[in-house]
């Protein structure tokens, strides 16, 4: 892995807003993550790859203050914690997006970004709807969104919270190619304004051209394989992850 | 709202059942009331989805069973105060 080594020496000389390192995590006698690795930059997008089931949820999870790392350390913003709970890394600017259960299905998404203008008193409201198309949204509850609808309406929530970091599971996991674009664009705007973001999935074609930076999750630990396409140019990541793509 | 709603039916079903009769609870039983409704609390959240976006917000998980323990354990004190403001 020298590569990955000369690469990150690349990287500039900015702190990470998410620098979580050495972490572990086992379910049962499976040991999912040995020493993995993640890092964010301030208006940069990390596209964490990987096989399925490999360790990325966990991965993102650990970050969010979700699961508990057996070992590691996880710094936000430049604080340091071993055991973080979301309540916490949320009032420090992260919010996190997982593949489901990211809206409450019984009240509306306008009430979810009450809620969020409420407790931060920030967000672009108008400016959300408008780019990813939510207006149609506001008024209903999430329980009778479809998969590409609900997905728009979770990324909305961020855009609104603004947050120093973001991470999102399975970003484009189940949607059309039209809100594919939508929501490319919306992270781009949200990284333009200085938010670290990470996101994960397996739509190649789709997270590649967004992703600033590429880290492969692999045999419990990650890699950071730098620009997409050092990432697609790297014959081992080809041989046991892209394929043929 | 919901641990007031749900100590409200509680109390009204007995009430409606034994014909009138409002059940006072030793403190202790009160506690144990307050606790099963924590734990109830907790149960509704997950069960509407709700933990993951509190937890967005900056809202500790814990917050919600201690709410419900809190609102639960207030009404009781409440039933005492005017039951026993309505016996004098």
């Amino acid at each position: 892995m020298n590569r990955a080594i000369a690469e990150f020496t690349d990287r500039p000389a900015v702190n990470p807003t998410l620098h979580a390192d050495c972490l572990s995590w086992r379910h049962s006698a499976e040991q999912v993550l040995t020493s993995a690795t993640l890092r964010a930059w301030p208006g940069k997008i990390v596209a964490l790859v990987g096989r399925v089931g490999s360790g990325k949820s966990t991965l993102l999870k650990i970050c969010a203050g979700l699961l508990e790392p057996h070992d590691g350390w996880i710094q936000l913003n430049g604080q340091l914690f071993t055991q973080p709970r979301l309540s916490q890394m949320a009032g420090k600017g992260l919010f996190y997006l997982g593949e489901d259960k990211n809206l409450v299905p019984g009240i509306t998404l306008q009430e979810h970004f009450d809620a969020i203008q409420y407790r931060f008193g920030v967000g672009d409201t108008d400016n959300a709807i408008t780019s990813l198309q939510l207006s149609d949204l506001l008024r209903r509850a999430p329980r009778t969104y479809s998969g590409g609808e609900r997905r728009r309406a979770e990324l909305g929530l961020a855009l609104i919270r603004n947050p120093a970091c973001l991470l999102v599971d399975e970003v484009f996991r189940g949607i059309d190619p039209i809100a594919v674009d939508l929501m490319g664009r919306s992270l781009k705007t949200l990284a333009a304004r200085g938010c670290a973001i990470v996101v994960s999935g397996h739509e190649m074609r789709a997270i590649l051209p967004i992703a600033d930076a590429v880290t492969w999750v692999t045999a419990g630990t990650t890699y950071d394989l730098g620009s997409a396409t050092d990432a697609m140019a790297n014959n081992n990541f080809r041989r046991e992850y892209l394929g043929s793509l | 709202m919901r641990a007031a709603l749900v100590w409200i039916l509680l109390h009204g079903t007995i009430f409606a059942v034994s014909g009138g009769v409002i059940i006072l609870l030793a403190w202790r039983a009160s506690v144990v009331l307050a606790i099963v409704a924590a734990w109830l609390g907790y149960v509704d959240a997950k069960r509407r989805s709700e933990l993951l976006f509190l937890g967005n917000l900056g809202i500790h998980r814990a917050s919600v069973p201690a709410i419900w323990f809190l609102v639960v354990a207030l009404l009781e004190i409440a039933l005492w105060q005017v039951t026993g403001v309505i016996a004098r």
